[in-house]
């Protein structure tokens, strides 16, 4: 196995760092990147470190946890005035916070979900660079150091990760003991497979919900790049071997086909179906958790236990395709921001317990797990609910290291097209080695046109 | 005496208000007269101006700026002093890609396609609609009725509908002997088609109820003429009929064609543009390359080139019509 961030530096970053580059250099060419207020003075700090009036914007509802948080909050800074306004993590909610940002809309914490939108606004000058504030830290000194653990842009701190988010599968218990399955925690994509055709034999609809990734977690986070973001990387054997398991999986009944995720409209409500008996067996995170707690709306009698993410190949090293996510940036044009420091530092510190009830775990609360954290990730019924012990084999382990994406080249639209071109494959419109040819082709094209 | 008569009575200043200077001034002129002399050019502006007001807050300026953006490269993230000037290199980049040229294929099925059959299919059901029937008021309010329903309802009702595996209608298809009926939503080839066929049910009530209208319109002495002159029901339908609702047909064709060339909530909702992009139409492919790729300016001079393309099909269909109907 191997230690996160000697293998993250080892293979990614170095290049990452200058893909990073040539990407930051591809937006700046969007943009004289002097628009959201880099060209401007920063404003005049009218707070302290105890004072001060913030508009904190986040993605999830208030009463999740993040009003309890600001509660808290002003509770011990009773000089910081604290309002939290909620958009939608989706498209029109992320351009609302955008155009609120460079629109003079008076925010000073803002949250930036994945690497792209984090890229984007440091950019356009829209977030405070934090390394220097992050060095003087004790507790925030850990993303600023030599080896890169989350998203920095030119090697710089714009951003503040708030969750430690990998990902791992969740099983139904009752239904792996009731077929005899066992599962190791040293699994494969394999034995993934496997276990899946062993839970369709047994009754259920399909085996699994979602396939393995092979690119992703051989390769790391910046798996759809070469060249430090100058050419796609789709052509790697990778993506057709993961392909060619996806068509296989799908053929023996071990995953749903994409015709039916289409037909049946199935994402995004995939914790019904593994809660209905649907499928004993899905990849999530610690948000699965919000959902598999909560009787009231997800009524199940079923034991919950857990599994890492499966290695593409026994005894390989390899990354977790989660990420330390859900990051915090202050406004460049905060009038407050060394409240919004505080704000921050607290959020990902002595606050982060007010979140665990939606599933989010702080990177320090991973460091430093607590009763208290574990009672409010799992709820008043814990242990019938769930398998604790197998859960902490599973979450509080170094390895697989999660995986940090550095270069955002023309990101979005190669997600894009990728995931189109995986529609028609899965569909069998077109085949893998075509299908394959067509993104690399395209992919190639899009960070031809993004570098200029 | 009033004031007002006073001064109007004064020498010199009769007449003046007559158009022609004939007519004899009397006193309801001379109460004109007072207004006239009285008038202040900038009054009309003043009723004038909330209209004024709404037509450039909602149109001149978001036309003009989006003309403007067309020729632009912008982020929307970096703000105003992001936005860099690429003269016509967003449409120079549209002629080349692949994507915006499908993408415009599959609005011309979608709209060229999708309109004249709802506007067929609406014809027949508002003549259909329009003879004498028990309970005729509900029947048309239940044709009507789809074109009220939330897309998101409606849309919701037709995956069922169309679902490949539990679907009534592949049900149906099944039962009457079809081994391999269509994927539809789930099907590159049958997703656009099964858009265009739920679009045909959302909007046939309603050109049904604009048909029945202008049926009620028609001159009854005609038919009367054509029932003396021996003149069949087809021969009537083709030669008063027909003629008869040409305005409103072309009315119809016309908001149609703009309308489904714009369409986008359908598709946003039923199928994201896909299964791959096979209903990846022009408005959803402008969406996703603004909202999704944040390439503005490029996602104007799609919507630009889409304007223009649907403002020319327009007049050519205002064009085509001209000099058809009964009454022109």
């Amino acid at each position: 196995m191997i230690t996160s961030n000697q293998r993250l530096s080892r293979r990614g970053l170095l290049g990452g760092a200058l893909g990073l580059t040539a990407g930051v250099g591809a937006l700046s060419a969007c943009g004289p990147g002097d628009g959201g207020g880099s060209g401007d003075e920063p404003p005049e700090d009218m707070g302290s470190a105890e004072e001060g009036r913030l508009v904190v914007w986040g993605g999830l509802p208030p009463e999740m946890g993040p009003q309890a948080l600001v509660d808290a909050f002003t509770a011990k800074y009773p000089d910081i005035e604290v309002e939290y306004v909620r958009f939608v993590n989706n498209a029109e909610g992320i351009l609302k916070l955008d155009t609120a940002l460079q629109g003079g809309v008076p925010i000073d914490v803002f949250f930036s979900y994945g690497t792209v939108d984090v890229v984007r606004r440091a950019q356009a000058g829209l977030a405070l660079d934090l390394t220097d504030l992050a060095r003087e830290d004790d507790l925030a000194q850990v993303f600023v150091q030599d080896e890169p653990i989350s998203t920095l842009i030119d090697g710089k701190l714009y951003s503040i990760p708030t969750t430690h988010w990998p990902q791992f599968v969740v099983l139904n218990q009752d239904a792996m003991e009731s077929a005899g399955i066992e599962i190791p925690f040293d699994w494969t994509v394999e034995d993934y497979h496997r276990v899946a055709r062993e839970f369709k034999s047994a009754g259920f609809d399909v085996g699994a919900y979602h396939p393995p990734r092979m690119a992703s977690t051989s390769l790391g986070g910046d798996y759809i790049y070469k060249n430090g973001g100058q050419e796609s990387n789709l052509d790697d054997p990778l993506f057709k071997q993961e392909l060619e398991l996806i068509l296989a999986m799908e053929d023996d009944g071990s995953i749903f086909t994409q015709e039916r995720i289409t037909a049946e409209q199935l994402g995004g409500y995939v914790q019904n179906y593994f809660v209905d008996g649907t499928f004993p067996m899905y990849i999530d995170g610690t948000t699965a958790l919000r959902f598999l707690k909560n009787l009231d709306e997800y009524p199940h009698d079923f034991r919950t236990t857990f599994r890492p993410y499966p290695a593409p190949t026994a005894g390989a090293d390899y990354f977790n395709p989660g990420v330390r996510g859900d990051d915090v940036q202050i406004s460049s044009k905060s009038q407050y921001p060394s409240a919004a420091w505080t704000f921050v530092k607290f959020w990902i510190d002595e606050g982060a317990n007010h979140m665990s009830p939606a599933g989010k775990v702080s990177p320090y609360q991973f460091d430093n797990p607590t009763d208290e954290m574990m009672d409010a990730l799992f709820g008043p019924e814990r242990d019938r609910l769930f398998n604790v012990d197998d859960f902490h084999e599973t979450f509080f382990v170094p390895e697989p290291p999660l995986s940090v994406r550095s270069i955002t080249t023309a990101y979005t639209e190669i997600a894009s097209l990728k995931s189109q071109i995986e529609d028609e494959i899965r569909l069998r419109t077109k085949s893998v080695d075509d299908g394959i040819a067509e993104m690399k082709q395209e992919a190639d094209a899009a960070i031809a046109d993004w570098l200029g | 005496m009033t004031p007002l008569i006073e001064d109007t009575a004064k020498p010199g200043r009769a007449g003046t208000d007559s158009h022609d200077g004939s007519a004899p001034p009397s006193a309801t002129t001379k109460r004109s007269s007072r207004l006239v002399n009285g008038y202040k050019w900038w009054i009309p502006w003043v009723f004038l101006l909330p209209t004024i007001v709404a037509v450039l807050a909602f149109l001149i300026v978001p036309l003009t700026a989006g003309l403007f953006i067309a020729f632009t490269e912008w982020n929307v993230v970096s703000g105003i002093g992001g936005i860099r000037w690429v003269g016509f290199g967003n449409f120079q980049e549209l002629f080349q890609d692949d994507m915006f040229w499908s993408s415009a294929v599959r609005t011309l099925f979608y709209a060229g396609v999708g309109t004249p059959l709802a506007v067929t299919c609406g014809m027949f059901l508002g003549l259909a609609l329009n003879r004498p029937m028990p309970a005729r008021g509900v029947i048309r309010a239940i044709f009507f009725l789809p074109s009220l329903v939330n897309v998101i309802a409606a849309g919701t009702v037709w995956l069922t509908l169309l679902n490949p595996r539990s679907g009534m209608v592949n049900q149906f298809l099944r039962a009457v002997g079809l081994d391999n009926p269509p994927g539809w939503f789930t099907s590159q080839q049958w997703a656009l088609p099964a858009i265009v066929l739920m679009s045909v049910w959302v909007s046939a009530g309603y050109v049904a109820i604009l048909i029945i209208a202008a049926l009620q319109d028609l001159p009854t002495e005609l038919y009367e003429s054509a029932k003396l002159d021996g003149a069949g029901t087809i021969r009537q339908f083709t030669t008063i009929t027909f003629p008869g609702l040409v305005p409103v047909l072309t009315f119809l064709l016309i908001t149609s064609f703009i309308g489904r060339s714009q369409g986008f909530g359908l598709i946003q909702f039923m199928t994201s543009g896909g299964p791959g992009d096979a209903t990846t139409v022009l408005s959803y492919y402008m969406y996703e390359v603004g909202f999704h790729w944040y390439r503005f300016g490029y996602a104007a001079s799609i919507g630009v080139m889409s304007m223009l393309a649907v403002l020319a099909l327009s007049i050519a269909l205002f064009k085509l019509q001209r000099g058809r109907g009964l009454y022109t």
